[in-house]
């Protein structure tokens, strides 16, 4: 039925149009859901982050009360890192890997479209917070006894905990379902050690998120039972109040290299195509992505090194986090590597992702300063942290994603991203970049704590707090421009040919955009590179592939079901147990009708 | 897939009780040594409870997973999966024990 | 998520040989080893606290013969589940009707056991909130319990399919996934069994 309704798309009323991408389970709609939401939630948390360097452009401002800066900065957080950077790497991993591995979808589409759908109700959800004047205002990280219900009674932190606890279900679908697809569905011939560089990174990725998220569950659920139910983990008397913060950065390490290890994907594969040259060092960049996620596990108390554990703790953490900069160092040189020698095209993509380059350096050699402990005495909680963290979370992992946006777009509308404006974009999001964060070095160096609303006049605050207040004007004007580019684009973008950059790799082999079986014929793939090897190297003729069978599944409003069954048990903890009571009754409803529902 | 595996990749009924005799014989006597631990009340024979415990345990988990889940004749990738999850999670029970009981 | 029924179309050979599900299974409980990881670690680092809390403590409350009889009947499970599906890869289906039910019946034995226990220790004080003991035992064996319980439902529903002829031999695949997550629910009761049940808290 529902490729019938597929096949007359063109025909299909306004309200077929919207049940087709409720219903949906085919990846390129679901990464295009994934893009858009994670747009949208970009720039709530960008309101948010203007917000707070407007509050703290000038001392003893009272733009905003303590109690709403609190809450900025927290969701700020919260949105960017959960419902911002992850699905926008989701929303390529949706798109790009089945078109990159060769396959016709994910292993588990409907699991695919529930992970989405869990992923806005659980946005709504802890963004709803506002709503009721009780956004989460604990910082991120959440740190029990701070978020305990003695110090933050009310719902505030429950928006926190069951927000979070909702979109952490949605990742592991998501992480699982992914982790199956690459290894299951791959096209012929495509071993591990001639993937995509962006399918490989995706991989340690959804392997970090498998292993890591666990233990924010129970995390969250632990303080869900504390806040909720009486019991004492956290409790200072009874439990441990440090429990909390261990527990939190066992996944929170592991977090940050997913967040930035999908990057490292996009930029191995941007490089290579506008430098016309193979990745340098394949196999090492791939052992040295599985080095930073197995380190990454072992590295959480370098967060903790001001809690006191102890000179022993302290030392063991602080080497393991040093010993991550080698792998981290391996990769730096193999991308520039790969520009050496090769005949650059200086493309927006390209002007990303060799800015990836440049500003995440300097966000990981700061963070190697906090890996000596004498020095993260110093600089634990000041602006400096601030400063590293988002130069590698936006000079790192979000220049990445637009290097992405940029570089796919082609393949995902048939048509160019303006590369006039693009260029603006790249220019205004640089410097505004470098102009918001490079001072809070400065600032962290001279002793600005993070998190303070305001702060007094004679301190020597004054000028970097105003330049990275205008940076961060200039850098919200940068992004304001890539979606007036992006909605440009698509309607009157130069049209794209399949093969838009001279490619390297099989998603180029299809269609702009592709069909919805995405291949007409599975390709046999015979190199690394295998496009490139095809168009430059190969001698013979590509074989004739047999008659296949093409099997699309079915769209499914189970899914949407599903999902909102959990929302429900959410929001139930949040305001009343009933509404849990409806939702774990819809959710086990929707189980027996997924498990029942002909899909094949 | 489970046509042509019918006799190479499935122990027979036999094994199975084999290993779940084996399974209650070892439940049997990790109860039993709790009770004659409990008579010593002493630091060494605590250690040692503790010490052949997790050595039986270990067994009846090991038996486990290699019979009745399969991993003897599975796919050895499936192996691997399980272990790091039982690494992963084994690493990060001991750390956390050493770093709360020494400092 | 788990009964997807993608897996297993000849026409779609898998990479790696072996079905989605399956992959997808041994992935999930990789990643549940981290899920009782933690709630484990918890415990452990809670552990050297319980031995003194003033008559609600585990050496006041454990009953280890009740409990010992509950991990044989949770052990013997197992047994069942593999001995049925044996029978259904013979082509056995009423056998396999008889230990899948068997199977499920031992889990309910399980959980109601578990109940019983729990509401004797709710009656002589320990609620969820009265130390730390409390907090976790009843949390980590909790959460092992809504394991059991999923595991259950999931059987009956292999039963009912069954008797509705939607379960054939060349599908016994999907009751040896269901065995992976019975067996690993198992496994993580022998860990429970022995860290929070026999090692003595002193």
């Amino acid at each position: 039925m529902a490729q019938a309704v597929a096949a007359n798309e063109e025909q299909m009323d306004r309200w077929a149009v919207i049940w087709d991408w409720i219903t949906t389970s085919d990846h390129k709609k679901i990464g295009l859901l994934y893009f858009w939401t994670s747009m949208a939630f970009f720039f709530v948390g960008g309101f948010l982050a203007l917000g707070v360097r407007s509050q703290l452009a000038v001392p003893n401002s009272t733009m905003l009360s303590p109690e709403v800066y609190n809450q900025f900065f927290t969701m700020h957080a919260l949105v960017m890192i959960f419902l911002a950077l992850m699905p926008m790497s989701a929303a390529f991993f949706n798109y790009i890997i089945p078109l990159q591995i060769g396959a016709r979808d994910v292993a588990f589409p409907r699991l695919n479209s529930f992970s989405y759908w869990v992923y806005l109700f659980g946005g709504l959800l802890l963004c709803s917070g506002f709503l009721f004047g009780a956004a989460p205002d604990i910082g991120w990280t959440g740190y029990a006894t701070l978020s305990s219900a003695q110090y933050t009674p009310g719902q505030s932190g429950d928006f926190y905990v069951m927000g979070l606890q909702v979109l952490g279900i949605s990742t592991l679908a998501a992480g699982l379902n992914f982790f199956v697809t690459i290894l299951n569905m791959r096209a012929p011939g495509m071993s591990l050690m001639r993937m995509p560089m962006f399918v490989w990174m995706s991989l340690i990725t959804f392997v970090l998120i498998m292993l890591a998220f666990p233990s924010l569950t129970i995390a969250l659920f632990a303080l869900m039972m504390d806040r909720n139910f009486d019991t004492v983990f956290f409790s200072p008397t009874d439990g441990s109040v440090v429990m909390w913060q261990h527990l939190f950065w066992i996944f929170g390490h592991p977090e940050v290299y997913i967040l930035i290890l999908p990057s490292f994907g996009i930029i191995s594969e941007v490089l290579p195509t506008f430098s016309r040259k193979p990745l340098f060092g394949y196999s090492f960049v791939v052992f040295s992505g599985i080095a930073i996620g197995f380190l990454g596990f072992g590295v959480w108390v370098h967060h903790m090194f001001t809690v006191g554990l102890g000179p022993i703790p302290n030392m063991v953490f602080s080497s393991v986090t040093m010993l991550i900069a080698i792998p981290t160092g391996v990769k730096i040189l193999n991308w520039l590597a790969t520009l050496w020698g090769g005949s650059i095209r200086l493309t927006t993509a390209m002007l990303f992702a060799v800015a990836f380059v440049g500003m995440f350096t300097i966000g990981g050699i700061s963070g190697v300063m906090h890996a000596a402990v004498p020095i993260d005495y110093w600089q634990h909680d000041t602006y400096f942290v601030v400063a590293h963290l988002h130069y590698v979370l936006f000079g790192g992992t979000m220049f990445g994603l637009i290097a992405g946006i940029y570089y796919w777009f082609p393949k995902m509308y048939g048509r160019y991203m303006s590369e006039g404006l693009g260029r603006i974009h790249f220019w205004l999001t640089l410097i505004g970049f470098n102009l918001t964060f490079f001072p809070m070095h400065f600032l962290g160096v001279d002793g600005m704590p993070r998190r303070i609303y305001t702060y007094p006049s004679d301190y020597g605050y004054e000028l970097w707090n105003m330049v990275a207040t205008i940076g961060a004007y200039v850098l919200g004007l940068g992004m304001a421009l890539m979606v007036f580019n992006l909605i440009k684009s698509i309607r009157s973008g130069a049209p794209a040919p399949a093969d838009a950059w001279d490619g390297r790799t099989i998603e180029w082999t299809t269609t702009s955009p592709p069909a919805k079986h995405n291949f007409d014929h599975i390709p046999q793939i015979r190199a690394r590179d295998d496009f490139w090897d095809e168009k430059y190297n190969r001698k013979e003729e590509k074989d004739k592939p047999a008659d296949e069978h093409i099997h699309l599944p079915p769209g499914s409003y189970i899914p949407l079901l599903l999902s909102f069954g959990l929302l429900l048990m959410g929001a139930g903890v949040i305001f009343t147990l009933w509404l849990s009571l409806i939702g774990g009754i819809v959710t086990t409803v929707a189980l027996f009708a997924w498990a029942f529902e002909p899909n094949d | 897939m489970s046509e042509h595996t019918e006799d190479a990749h499935h122990p027979s009924d036999r094994t199975y009780l084999k290993v779940g005799s084996l399974l209650f014989i070892l439940t049997a006597v990790e109860i039993a040594l709790y009770f004659v631990e409990d008579a010593f009340e002493s630091d060494w024979s605590l250690y040692a409870l503790i010490a052949s415990l997790i050595f039986l345990s270990s067994i009846k988990f090991v038996l486990v997973v290699m019979y009745y889940m399969h991993l003897k004749w599975d796919d050895r990738m499936f192996t691997w999966f399980f272990l790091a999850g039982m690494f992963m999670a084994a690493v990060i029970i001991l750390v956390m024990m050493a770093v709360y009981r020494y400092y | 998520m788990a009964a997807d029924h993608h897996a297993g179309h000849d026409e779609h050979a898998t990479t790696t040989g072996t079905s989605h599900n399956k992959l997808m299974m041994w992935a999930f409980l990789a990643s549940d080893c981290m899920f009782f990881g933690t709630l484990v670690m918890m415990y452990m680092v809670y552990r050297p606290d319980m031995a003194e809390l003033g008559g609600l403590g585990p050496n006041d409350l454990l009953d280890i013969p009740f409990s010992s009889l509950m991990t044989f009947v949770l052990l013997m499970s197992s047994l069942a589940f593999v001995l049925g599906l044996s029978a259904l890869q013979r082509g056995n289906h009423k056998g396999m009707r008889i230990w899948l039910s068997t199977t499920a019946f031992m889990g309910l034995l399980f959980l109601g056991g578990e109940f019983f226990e729990y509401m004797k220790f709710w009656d002589e004080g320990l609620k969820l909130g009265t130390n730390i003991f409390g907090t976790a035992y009843f949390v980590t064996t909790g959460f092992h319990k809504i394991h059991v319980a999923i595991g259950v439902i999931w059987l009956i529903g292999l039963v009912a399919m069954s008797y509705r002829g939607q379960l054939g031999t060349h599908q016994s695949e999907k009751v040896e996934i269901a065995g992976l997550y019975w067996h690993f629910v198992d496994i993580v009761w022998i860990v429970i069994f022995t860290f929070v049940f026999l090692v003595p808290y002193r």
